[in-house]
């Protein structure tokens, strides 16, 4: 069997545009072309990778400055501070409870015994009110008290003649202060 | 002869093709993603450098600040010291004790055991809440990062946990009359270091049969004070350091409240007919 190719017919001319010698210096343009390609990305690559270790480096620089002795002053001053707010915020002003608290007894009863607890924020009060209304009155009068939110009677005896040498009616109310009762 | 140099010229390019497009995947691309990553960390630790700059600028001009306050730097110091130095608080209170006439009969001094202020080390708030979340926060805002976490700042100096307050119990015993008890209120509240009051008893005094005062004239008070002190730290927290870094400054609001407590002038108690009297006679 014979096969008849015409390399010469003037249609296979047309078709076979790539010459030999054209097919290998394209080919290796192009191949010089992707190694050329890939030289530049790593170019870059190594180049950002040394910037971002020299910006590493600084960071921990600058972090060294900031967490180191030059500021550890500035920053224990300022804790200071940010922990005397909260001492102060506890301050009590004992003096002005106790000015504010005497409007509020009446003159008829004095007081025997007087006891706060920060804790429970309840003031206990014993004393000795003349007679049973005039302790009424004062029942009354210390629920008008800003600092009380709530008054609790404990007890109430008449007695001729107290330990300290009085008589009247003893009592013992517990007052559940709110928490600006000691602020000035 | 015909077909080994057809097949020759018919391969080379679409060999060269097929390297190119090996090469492409294997190493371009690799390479180019590692490339884009790197370059997005580098602008990433940029931005990150930029604004650590900034922030050691303000802190810089926060030092300049700091350097020129003497009188608070002191008084803040004297409020709340680094050492516990009971020693000089009780012979402030023995001063402050005589000035107002009262009869200090009794002192005693310790560690509080317990105490439920969340600034008061070992305080049962403090125990439950270890590490709060705001220091993890501020901590990631100032690494730059969002996985910071508890990590230390710079590697050298770790950051503290939380900063707390240390207290001392002080109990006292005073007696003495209702103006002399209130002027003694007046002066513990005003001490140049902060106490707090925590809790009072009062009892009006017993009338001796020689005595010449009527009952309710001596009043005897036994008060638990609480002392603090704050150990010089080496290293601000996380939450201190983002705070000044980022610009806040100092909480003067607290230097000016001291300054209200230390130096408020003295208004000595009104004796008078309605109501603001002895209380105990």
């Amino acid at each position: 069997m014979v096969t008849n190719i015409n390399l010469a017919a003037p249609e296979n001319e047309k078709k076979t545009m790539l010459t030999g010698k054209a097919a290998l210096v394209l080919s290796i343009l192009l191949v010089l072309l992707t190694l050329f390609v890939f030289g530049a990305v790593s170019y870059f690559k190594n180049s950002y990778s040394v910037q971002a270790a020299q910006a590493e480096s600084d960071i921990n620089k600058e972090k060294a400055i900031m967490s180191g002795k030059t500021y550890s002053e500035l920053f224990d001053f300022q804790e200071r501070l940010t922990l005397l707010d909260g001492v102060l915020g506890n301050h009590s002003y004992w003096d002005s409870f106790l000015k504010n608290f005497s409007q509020y007894i009446i003159p008829d009863v004095h007081l025997t015994g007087l006891t706060f607890n920060d804790k429970d924020k309840t003031l206990n009060i014993k004393g000795i009110a003349s007679n049973f209304e005039v302790l009424s009155r004062e029942i009354i009068l210390l629920k008008s008290y800003p600092g009380a939110d709530s008054i609790e009677f404990k007890n109430a005896s008449e007695s001729t003649q107290s330990g300290d040498g009085q008589s009247g009616v003893s009592f013992e109310l517990n007052i559940k202060t709110n928490p600006s009762v000691l602020k000035k | 002869m015909i077909n080994k140099v057809v097949g020759f010229k018919v391969l080379i390019f679409p060999l060269a093709a097929v390297i190119v497009v090996m090469m492409s995947v294997l190493y371009i691309k690799p390479a180019y993603d590692e490339m884009q990553s790197l370059k997005q960390a580098k602008a990433e630790k940029q931005l990150q450098l930029d604004g650590l700059q900034k922030q050691n600028q303000k802190l810089a001009e926060l030092k300049k600040k700091w350097d020129s306050m003497d009188n608070d730097r002191s008084l803040t110091l004297t409020a709340l010291p680094a050492g516990s130095d009971i020693e000089n608080y009780i012979s402030e209170l023995y001063g402050r004790a005589s000035r107002s006439g009262v009869l200090l009969s009794n002192i005693t001094s310790g560690e509080k055991n317990s105490a439920t202020d969340s600034f008061v080390c070992g305080s049962i708030v403090n125990s439950v809440v270890s590490a709060p979340a705001a220091e993890t926060a501020a901590a990631s805002e100032i690494s730059g990062t969002s996985k910071a976490g508890n990590a230390p700042i710079a590697g050298k100096a770790p950051a503290v946990a939380q900063s707390c307050v240390n207290a001392i119990s002080v109990k006292l015993t005073v007696s003495g009359n209702w103006d002399q008890i209130v002027n003694f209120f007046k002066y513990l509240e005003d001490t140049n270091r902060i106490a707090n009051i925590t809790s009072v008893d009062m009892k009006s005094g017993q009338q001796s049969k020689s005595d010449q005062q009527s009952p309710g004239d001596l009043i005897s008070v036994s008060a638990d004070l609480s002392v603090f002190y704050k150990e010089k730290s080496e290293a601000g927290s996380a939450s201190t350091v983002s705070g000044l870094a980022s610009g806040n400054g100092f909480e003067e609001s607290v230097i000016k409240k001291l300054n209200e407590v230390v130096f408020t002038p003295y208004v000595a108690p009104v004796v008078s007919g309605s109501g603001e009297r002895n209380i105990f006679k």
